[in-house]
């Protein structure tokens, strides 16, 4: 890869582009005259409280995942063994997809049992 | 590979438009559309995510084996590093919000958060069985290992990365942050954005025909022509928008449970030497 590749380029321009939304959030960020409409009432009423349940469910089924990457590349190489690995691995992740189900975090509209 | 870029945003705009001119009624449309009101604020800061995204997307781009001739970007995480790079376009999206700065702002991101969490998992899933068969991460050494598609030995890897490259993508049914992030821009931030999504659309259908249809044999033709057929029932695809709700069903429901046993099911095929 050579310094001129689109990556080299790409990325730099990218983390770039994100520096210039943080810098100008920053700077919005400072406080301005009031508008009645930047300030709903009872804004806490729009969101669902819930969704931090659904959001550590899913990092905790994501990092399982990024495990399982460099278990892939192996995979081949070592066989019956990395595959009996799996299966026991994989049964954990249904497991506890099987407890969230169970437990209603994959509910959204109802409240948790 | 900037070409190649240049032709993906092209080829996506004219599927979905059915028309040759498509790309530049797109600058067009973009450039006419009048900034959002600024009363409560400019959405100056939404810019930065706007531009970013196809910035992101060309680095994941850069990693697609282009044919013979291009030196893709060989890092060692390969297509863990894209899937990377793609869920930072995805973090793009859900940084513009709804309508930038405006106080549904905030419901625009937990919305589109709520589609991220709903697919990262699956099309994760979805990319790892190409892997354990070739035994590598390299998008470039995947294509190569493929006397047979993957396609055709792991159809079940495909369709679990078919539906989470369709929200990957923000296609419909799945385009509802990008649509309500659309209309928070305008002008010049309003066609990178489009584009970055466009290119999104590219890039996810690229690395489908690396993933499962070997690359389109290592030459660029027959790579674009693989890409170019994986979006043509992209473009075609005009279910009505799902909801949050919906959506997060049928990915923990029904997709999840099935990516667990696809795990299973490719590790058979792997260790028996049928793939």
């Amino acid at each position: 890869m050579t310094w001129t590749h689109p990556m080299v380029l790409a990325l730099p321009l990218a983390l770039l582009a994100l520096l210039l939304a943080g810098v100008l959030l920053r700077r919005e960020a400072q406080p301005a005259p009031a508008h009645p409409e930047m300030h709903p009432r009872n804004a806490w009423r729009q969101y669902y409280a819930r969704f931090a349940l659904l959001v550590i469910a899913f990092v905790v089924f994501d990092m399982e995942m990024a495990f399982m990457y460099p278990w892939a590349v192996a995979f081949r190489r070592m066989g019956m063994v990395a595959f009996g690995d799996m299966l026991v691995f994989v049964a954990i992740l249904g497991v506890a997809l099987a407890y969230m189900w169970r437990t209603g975090v994959l509910e959204i509209e109802t409240p948790p049992r | 590979m900037l070409i190649t870029a240049v032709a993906g945003v092209a080829i996506v705009e004219m599927l979905d438009r059915r028309t040759l001119i498509a790309p530049l009624a797109v600058v067009r449309e973009a450039l006419a559309a009048p900034y959002p009101d600024t009363a409560l604020g400019s959405p100056r800061w939404a810019v930065g995510a706007a531009l970013a995204l196809p910035a992101f997307v060309l680095a994941a781009l850069s990693m697609v084996p282009l044919g013979s001739g291009y030196e893709p970007a060989d890092a060692v995480p390969g297509i863990f590093l894209a899937a990377m790079l793609l869920d930072f376009a995805a973090a793009c999206v859900a940084a513009v919000g709804w309508s930038a700065n405006r106080p549904a702002g905030v419901a625009g991101l937990f919305g589109a958060i709520l589609q991220f969490v709903s697919y990262g998992i699956v099309i994760g899933f979805g990319m790892i069985g190409p892997a354990m068969a070739a035994g590598s991460l390299s998008p470039a050494r995947i294509a190569g290992a493929q006397h047979v598609w993957y396609a055709l030995t792991q159809p079940g890897s495909l369709a679990l990365y078919a539906i989470g490259a369709l929200a990957q993508a923000f296609r419909p049914p799945f385009d509802a942050p990008a649509q309500a992030a659309l209309d928070g821009l305008g002008g010049l931030p309003r066609l990178a954005f489009r584009w970055g999504l466009d290119l999104l659309a590219f890039t996810v259908a690229a690395y489908g025909a690396v993933l499962f249809f070997g690359g389109g044999g290592d030459s660029y033709g027959g790579l674009m022509l693989v890409t170019v057929l994986l979006l043509v029932p992209m473009a075609l695809l005009r279910r009505a928008r799902w909801s949050y709700p919906r959506t997060l069903r049928v990915f923990w429901r029904i997709a999840m449970p099935l990516a667990l046993v696809n795990v299973v099911l490719v590790g058979v095929v792997v260790v028996l030497g049928w793939s």
